[in-house]
């Protein structure tokens, strides 16, 4: 047996019990297997490893591209990219400002910076990315990590140059242009042509696949550029593709879950010993990660109109070293760039911040209180009034928090019926259109007391809260002996637990979809004439379009 | 760190050719892109991808224009690849899958190799090599291919015929004794009969102790650390792999192969409801690795190792096939199956298999015989394999030209036994509320109703209500598969991610209804184009229900309570299918 093959076994039996550490602190499996890769060091040092990590490195750029492509950017809304540019170039600036001040070259100095700005979207995926995100604060996190990575893997390709000479890195961005091209020719034209000509077939797909990011890591390094730059464009080569290639895409996650995972030990192997001098430095990272990272966006989404909660909560979910700085120091490294202290310096802020950071996501609410208790994020008040819009004798009303497709046919019900009612809601975007449906309208926060002043919680005779949010569903219960609340959650479970808390009703969406289905559908499947008369109902509901 | 430091100075190349020190292994790019190439022509040809890798193999290597020096990385993915395989094979070895059929097969895979492996042993004594030559080739002949054939059935969707599922459990046995005898092999060439007879001894020893182990495993420890991370796809896959390694790396360490202790790692995890989903996840690193293996198979073959015996491999690759075919008839029709089942059982399985080559490879490796060996078993492979693809695809048509006097000479029909899989059933995709309801709506129509869900303790709490729970997810083939979806009448998805459903629709068959939740109007509308019969805009229902309690409320507030009241009583039910209805289906 090679050697090799010893050192994959260990490093995957040192990883278990760290994963399963994970599973039980709820954090996720990359600061794990960094943190089992410490373990792994003191008993492999062998430069082999790296052969097998770099696929992994390849393969998370890869990965990462692939998602990029995926995601729709919404270019009506600007603020997530100017959040996100502004967050960096923030951070980037006060991680060099104090590398200078501790006495680092600005050549050392900046990669202070540029690590500690670059956050996690590998992280985002496992803590909170859904499909369909619910939540202000993280449809802004997610949108902020895709605008981050794709920087980062800009500042990839230029640091892969070796040098900062204007010349060598536009030669190197020449290259990554030639190679951007032939992916996009193999993704409009040839990808499909492959996969009809090998009858598309799964395993081949896969294979060919892998072949196709290889080549592309093969051409980057006989070009002289980094395999960053090949994975990049592979991963463009790839895109999404339609449901006939999923199998492959399925099948490519193994491949991807076993490299990273190599590749994760392996960068926490190569952390020896660390000096007083990285310690230090890796406080000074934790620090501009953890605190002044979800500062400065906090103070930005501030700015923006953004209630000072969701920028809270966006911030601290932003407050972690990433991968892309993984990758980033490591090429660094190799190419001299950097100092080896810095680079281990940088492997543990990441460790302990990926770590950190379930933490900051588990207990967002309540730090979220104890910040705007000290008054650290900012007023509520101003905005509050310049948007709300509230007749004077507001009394017996209904009281509807959130704005979605719950809140819209309740407002159009209290139209109709010439009820009283307020909506409150926090999102910046749905302004306008409230303003146009809606009789009385409160931007803001329900966890706010002014908001729920403004919207006469008081003197209201009910409640209804259509956001699935267990932290809001957990503060209006509060009110429930003082009027009536409505809440919505997802399963039975909570919806028990809040009844018993006192609140009036629950809605459980599923729960009355599936009355409603009954009740549509009595003859599930015998009778071809119900089914037909759902069809024509939901034609109707869906438009001309089926 | 000093590592990487020594690294850096042994690679460090000035700043004009930056970031060569960050590369792939040459050699790893050149075989993966070469095999793809290969692979893709082999799936236009419908011959298998094994064939398609040992010819790049032999194409890149010294036996043609010896272009590619494996290095340390493309030996360990093929070592890997070989333990993978292993480990898939365990992972699948379902006893209650082939149970029915278990005993005969059992006759018949015995007797089956000890014939084969006799004619093997002979032939290649007629065609002049040495004793312990032809035992070895005796050995490797035996076995038919696992890739082949059951690749083959599984894209001809007759894997669950009566004649697959004969073939299927044959393999089984014969992955077996492949393992048994690797492990010998493993051990090395024997000095005398004695040291046969220690070695044999010692290894059934070491085996058993793994095995031991391998089977507290499975019903002491295992359970509690699957129940506990099956939730969870990344560590639930992680931890896998890591019990993976554990059999991997002490059996290397106790000098045995690893192959072994892969197979037994597998099948320790094999009758868990968590072997679906698990071999999903591993067939891609499967598919990977073993290309590998396969491609440096034909690397380690020079022209002379090639073609020192090919006259001999031609002729002994027609007497196999022969003797193979006749042999899978007269024993499966001794255990009294049908003639179509004992004609297409037989003629699936007339190749020689990978397991030949890897036997082979690792008797070359051990001392026992000459490369030019595992030269002549690679050409047998290579045309057994790729004549019997066509037999396979042809079964039925050549049993229809044959069958007037296959029938009078294998004695006439026998009645087929009744097959035992999932037919006409119903199939639910997840089980949020709506998906329960669906159940109980559909319970008095279906006898079978097959649940697929990710939640260990749901399924358990499912087959508890006597229904059927597959652990996975249906995003994979493998556990759609399981379900029988292609043979289901109906499908309900309470998935909401339209990849999913839209796989769904595809593969159900024709006529069955399918019905699929979806999030959003715009997935609902592709849904519907793409062949969905209703799509359940769940929010969009609940929202329209919701509203008309609200109505309620505005209308005649004193009378709310009354109509909650069911909807309470529901709320606070902890049953798993809760039988209280609200107050608007009353």
């Amino acid at each position: 047996m090679a050697d090799l093959l010893s050192i994959i076994s260990l490093m995957f039996l040192i990883a278990a019990p760290f994963l399963l550490l994970a599973k039980i602190f709820s954090v996720s499996t990359a600061p794990a297997l960094i943190v089992a890769g410490l373990v792994v060091g003191y008993f492999v040092e062998e430069a082999i490893m790296l052969d097998i990590a770099r696929l992994g490195i390849a393969l998370l750029v890869f990965t990462s591209t692939v998602r990029l492509q995926t995601k729709d950017f919404h270019t009506e809304v600007t603020d997530p990219e100017l959040a996100a540019v502004g967050q960096l170039l923030a951070v980037v600036f006060i991680g060099f400002s104090a590398g200078l001040i501790i006495g680092y070259p600005p050549g050392q100095a900046i990669f202070i910076g540029l690590t500690a700005s670059m956050s996690s979207s590998l992280m985002g995926s496992t803590l909170f990315y859904t499909r369909y995100m619910d939540y202000v604060h993280d449809w802004l996190s997610e949108t902020i990590h895709s605008i981050q990575d794709f920087i980062a893997l800009f500042l990839l390709m230029v640091v892969a140059a070796g040098t900062f000479q204007i010349s060598t890195v536009a030669e190197h961005l020449g290259y990554g242009v030639i190679l951007l091209v032939f992916a996009t020719i193999i993704n409009r034209y040839l990808y499909d042509l492959i996969g009809k000509f090998a009858r598309h077939s799964s395993e081949i797909m896969l294979i060919m696949t892998v072949a196709i990011l290889l080549f592309f890591l093969g051409s980057a390094q006989l070009m002289g550029t980094s395999i960053v730059v090949g994975a990049f464009a592979a991963g463009v080569a790839i895109n999404y593709r339609p449901v006939k290639y999923s199998e492959v895409i399925n099948s490519l996650e193994s491949i991807n879950d076993f490299f990273v995972a190599i590749f994760f030990i392996t960068i926490g192997a190569l952390v020896t010993m660390p000096s007083r001098e990285v310690v230090s430095l890796t406080i000074l990272l934790v620090v501009i990660a953890v605190v002044v990272k979800p500062m400065v966006m906090i103070w930005i989404l501030n700015s923006k109109d953004y209630e000072r909660r969701t920028a809270t909560l966006t911030g601290l979910n932003l407050d972690q070293v990433g991968e892309f700085a993984l990758i980033f120091v490591i090429e660094a490294l190799i190419l001299g760039l950097i100092i080896p202290e810095i680079f281990e310096a940088v492997i543990l802020a990441a460790a302990i911040t990926l770590i950190t950071t379930s933490f900051t996501r588990y207990y967002n609410e309540q730090i979220f209180r104890i910040l705007a208790f000290l008054g650290l994020v900012g007023d509520h008040g101003k905005k509050l009034k310049k948007y709300s819009f509230v007749p004077a004798e507001l009394k017996n009303h209904i009281v509807i928090v959130g704005y979605g497709d719950f809140a819209r046919r309740l407002v159009e019900l209290c139209n109709e019926y010439d009820v009283k009612y307020v909506v409150i809601e926090s999102s910046p975007w749905k302004i306008d259109e409230l303003k146009e449906k809606s009789k009385a309208f409160v931007f803001g926060d329900v966890f706010e007391p002014d908001t729920r002043e403004l919207a006469n919680f008081s003197e209201a005779d009910l409640v209804v809260s259509t956001v699935d949010f267990w932290a809001i569903s957990d503060e209006l219960v509060r009110y429930s002996d003082q009027l009536k609340v409505i809440l919505r959650t997802k399963d039975r479970r909570r919806a028990h637990e809040l009844l018993d808390r006192g609140a009036y009703y629950v809605a459980v969406s599923d729960l009355l979809a599936a009355d409603h289905l009954e009740e549509l559908f009595h003859s599930l499947v015998d009778d071809e004439k119900d089914l037909e008369a759902l069809w024509e109902r939901s034609a109707e509901m869906l438009g001309k379009e089926v | 760190m000093e590592a990487l430091i020594g690294l850096i100075e042994t690679y460090h190349i000035p700043v004009e050719l930056p970031s060569m020190e960050l590369m792939m292994a040459g050699d790893f790019i050149i075989i993966i892109i070469y095999a793809a190439l290969m692979g893709l022509l082999a799936a236009r040809l419908k011959q298998p991808t094994i064939i398609a890798y040992i010819i790049t193999g032999l194409i890149l290597g010294p036996a043609v224009i010896g272009f590619v020096e494996p290095g340390e990385l493309t030996h360990t993915m093929a070592e890997l690849g070989l333990a993978f395989l292993l480990f898939l094979i365990g992972i699948e070895m379902r006893v209650d899958e082939v149970k029915h059929i278990l005993k005969p097969l059992l006759k018949i895979s015995v007797l089956l190799m000890i014939l084969i492996s006799s004619i093997g042993f002979l032939t290649s004594i007629g065609l002049g090599f040495s004793t312990s030559e032809a035992i070895i080739i005796g050995l490797a002949v035996m076995y038919s291919s696992t890739a082949v054939t059951i690749k083959m059935l599984n894209d001809k969707g007759t894997a669950t015929s009566l004649h697959g599922k004969i073939d299927i459990g044959i393999l089984l046995f014969e992955d077996i004794v492949v393992v048994i005898i690797l492990t010998v092999l493993a051990a090395g060439q024997p000095e005398s009969v004695m040291d046969v007879a220690s070695t044999l001894g010692m290894v059934f020893g070491l085996v058993s102790m793994i095995a031991i182990f391998a089977a507290i495993g499975s019903l002491y420890f295992l359970p509690p650390l699957f129940r506990f991370i099956a939730n969870n796809q990344k560590i639930f896959f992680l931890v896998s792999i890591a019990w993976f390694f554990l059999f991997v790396l002490v059996s290397h360490e106790l000098g045995m192969s690893i192959e072994m202790g892969a197979f037994l790692a597998g099948l320790a995890i094999a009758q868990m409801p968590y072997s679906e989903e698990l071999e999903a996840r591993v067939s891609p690193l499967t598919d990977l690795f073993i290309l590998v293996f396969f491609v440096s198979v034909g690397l380690e073959l020079d022209t002379r190792a090639l073609l020192t015996y090919w006259r001999e491999a031609l002729i002994a690759s027609v007497v196999l096939m022969v003797a193979k075919f006749l042999i899978y008839v007269i024993l499966i029709s001794w255990q009294k199956f049908d003639p179509e089942t004992v004609f297409r059982g037989s003629i699936n399985m007339v190749q020689v298999s990978e397991f030949g080559l890897i036997v082979g490879s690792v008797a070359v490796a051990g001392g026992f015989v000459d490369s030019a060996i595992l030269g002549f078993l690679t050409i047998i492979a290579l045309i057994t394999m790729s004549i019997s693809v066509y037999f396979i695809q042809y079964n039925r048509d050549l049993y229809e030209f044959v069958k007037p006097w296959f029938d009078r000479l294998t004695g006439g029909a026998i009645e087929k036994p009744p097959t035992e899989d999932l037919c006409n059933h119903a199939v639910i995709v997840g089980f949020d509320e709506i998906a329960r309801r669906v159940v109980l709506l559909l319970e008095d129509k279906y006898d079978d109703i097959v649940v697929i869900d990710r939640n260990i303790e749901e399924d358990e709490a499912i087959e508890r209500s006597g229904f059927e729970a597959v652990f996975g997810d249906a995003k994979y083939h493998k556990i759609r598969k399981a379900a029988g979806l292609e043979r289901a009448d109906f499908v309900f998805s309470s998935s909401d991610q339209r990849e999913i459903n839209e796989m769904l629709v595809e593969e159900a068959r024709d006529g069955a209804t399918v019905l699929a939740e979806a999030r959003t109007e715009k997935d609902a509308v592709h849904l519907y184009k793409r062949g969905v019969d209703y799509v359940v805009l769940a929010p969009q229902l609940a929202a329209d229900q919701l509203k008309r309690y609200l109505t309620a409320y505005i209308k005649e507030p004193v009378n709310f309570e009354k109509i909650v009241e069911a909807d309470l009583e529901l709320l606070r039910s902890d049953a798993l299918f809760p039988t209280v209805r609200p107050h608007w289906s009353s």
